[in-house]
């Protein structure tokens, strides 16, 4: 098997993520894959279709700046702050594009993922009963052939390319993380390529507690590329900036505003992870 | 959160109290962002001490020192008894049922404690989302409207 290659960040994103896409940057709450959406961002990536459990502030600022068509989720919001103005914006007012939404419940779509992972067509799951959310075909029900039990059927999720921060890769281009862990491991493996930016590169992975080590071969890319989960956190190298996380809801509000605060930490900044 | 005008609680307040007082010590919640994360610890605070803490993130007996803003502080991950993956979460943990109340936080509820948790106006007509989950007169189910998130034809902060 291939093994992954330590990278620039403007580089894995060029060679890895095209318009078009399946894209999934994953990270629940902790080690949310920011620098490398901005990346994505100044790269000027268009009709991308994504995926995320919570898309959060990161994909308001993807939606705003343009770069989505589609997005498949669970939880749409800011958590313990409120809506994402971005993407309503695109939903109610198509600006600055239209967005179609495929939304499922968080259980629904940690399924998909499983399903993804393992290379199965669909997972079963109890769920989506007496729910009207458009899921876009993605979900059916399904009789249990063994109990008789009706059960939901969720189509499996596999994007063209994963994209998640960890603590740690070692300099094989293994990579572990550790803390809440989320659905990354299932997003890696359900998805065609995988870029991960890392906090720190390392000698040697020490076993931890509640880790996740995933191999050189499952991954394209490791990208060194320190605080790049900020405003969401490393656990044992940050804290989450839940300050920022009430800041993006007045920013966002505002169009202009919105593109300012983009513009100027955005746009504007250098690519980060410029050392391979 | 106190009315700054005169010092009477808030509508979000008072809700937020009768959540915590459907708690019993020992329980195992399920807890959800917003005011149920509220309550929730109030009630650790109060009756019930030993009311188990599940977060969606993977922390399971979270005993968080301050109130996280969300399903995924620190200060969760810190505390838990136990972390796992979300996967793990929704079909060990929430699917089989281990859990005694959740905490939903809704833009509506009717009459009937239908839960409205996407959608509210007319953009329940479009191709996007609209969230009727019926989930009603389980006992298992509490929630705590978030009116504040939502507005007419508006997409509005839901947990589901």
């Amino acid at each position: 098997m291939p093994r992954s290659t330590l990278r620039p960040l403007a580089d894995a994103v060029a060679e890895h993520v095209h318009d078009g896409d399946i894209v999934a940057l994953e990270g629940f709450t902790h080690l949310i894959p920011f620098a490398a959406g901005h990346e994505i961002i100044r790269q000027g990536r268009r009709n991308l279709t994504v995926v995320r459990m919570t898309p959060d502030v990161i994909y308001d600022q993807m939606i705003g700046m343009g770069c989505v068509k589609r997005m498949i989720f669970s939880y749409g919001g800011n958590p313990g702050v409120g809506s994402l103005h971005r993407m309503r914006d695109a939903v109610e007012n198509g600006w600055p594009r239209p967005l179609e939404l495929v939304e499922h419940s968080h259980a629904g779509l940690a399924n998909a993922y499983v399903a993804g992972a393992s290379r199965l067509p669909f997972a079963a799951l109890r769920g989506y009963a007496g729910t009207d959310l458009e899921h876009g075909g993605a979900v059916a029900f399904v009789e249990c052939p063994f109990t008789g039990q009706r059960l939901s059927a969720v189509r499996a999720v596999n994007p063209d390319v994963a994209v998640i921060h960890a603590q740690h890769a070692d300099r094989d281009g293994n990579v572990m993380l550790w803390g809440i862990t989320g659905v990354q491991k299932e997003a890696v493996l359900a998805a065609d390529r995988a870029i991960v930016t890392v906090e720190e590169v390392v000698d040697e992975l020490e076993p931890r507690p509640h880790a996740i080590v995933l191999p050189s071969w499952v991954i394209t890319a490791v990208c060194h590329v320190p605080n790049g989960a900020w405003p969401s956190y490393a656990h044992d190298y940050s804290k989450r900036d839940n300050r920022f996380y009430g800041e993006w809801d007045e920013i966002a509000r505002d169009r202009d505003r919105f593109r300012a605060w983009m513009d100027e930490h955005v746009m504007a900044a250098v690519s980060v992870g410029g050392e391979a | 959160m106190s009315d700054a005008q005169n010092g009477a609680a808030t509508r979000e307040e008072r809700m937020t109290v009768a959540a915590a007082r459907q708690v019993k010590d020992r329980q195992v919640l399920l807890v959800g962002v917003g005011p149920p994360n509220a309550a929730a610890n109030l009630a650790r605070r109060l009756q019930a001490p030993e009311a188990v803490l599940i977060y969606e993130s993977g922390a399971i007996e979270a005993k968080p020192v301050r109130l996280p803003l969300s399903i995924g502080d620190d200060d969760l991950a810190e505390t838990a008894a136990e972390l796992v993956s979300v996967p793990e979460m929704f079909n060990y943990w929430i699917g089989a049922g281990r859990i005694d109340i959740g905490f939903l936080g809704a833009a509506q509820l009717d009459r009937h404690a239908n839960i409205n948790t996407t959608v509210i106006g007319s953009c329940a007509s479009r191709s996007a989302a609209s969230s009727r989950s019926s989930t009603s007169r389980r006992r298992s189910a509490s929630a705590t409207g978030a009116a504040r998130a939502s507005g007419s034809g508006s997409p509005a902060r839901g947990r589901r």
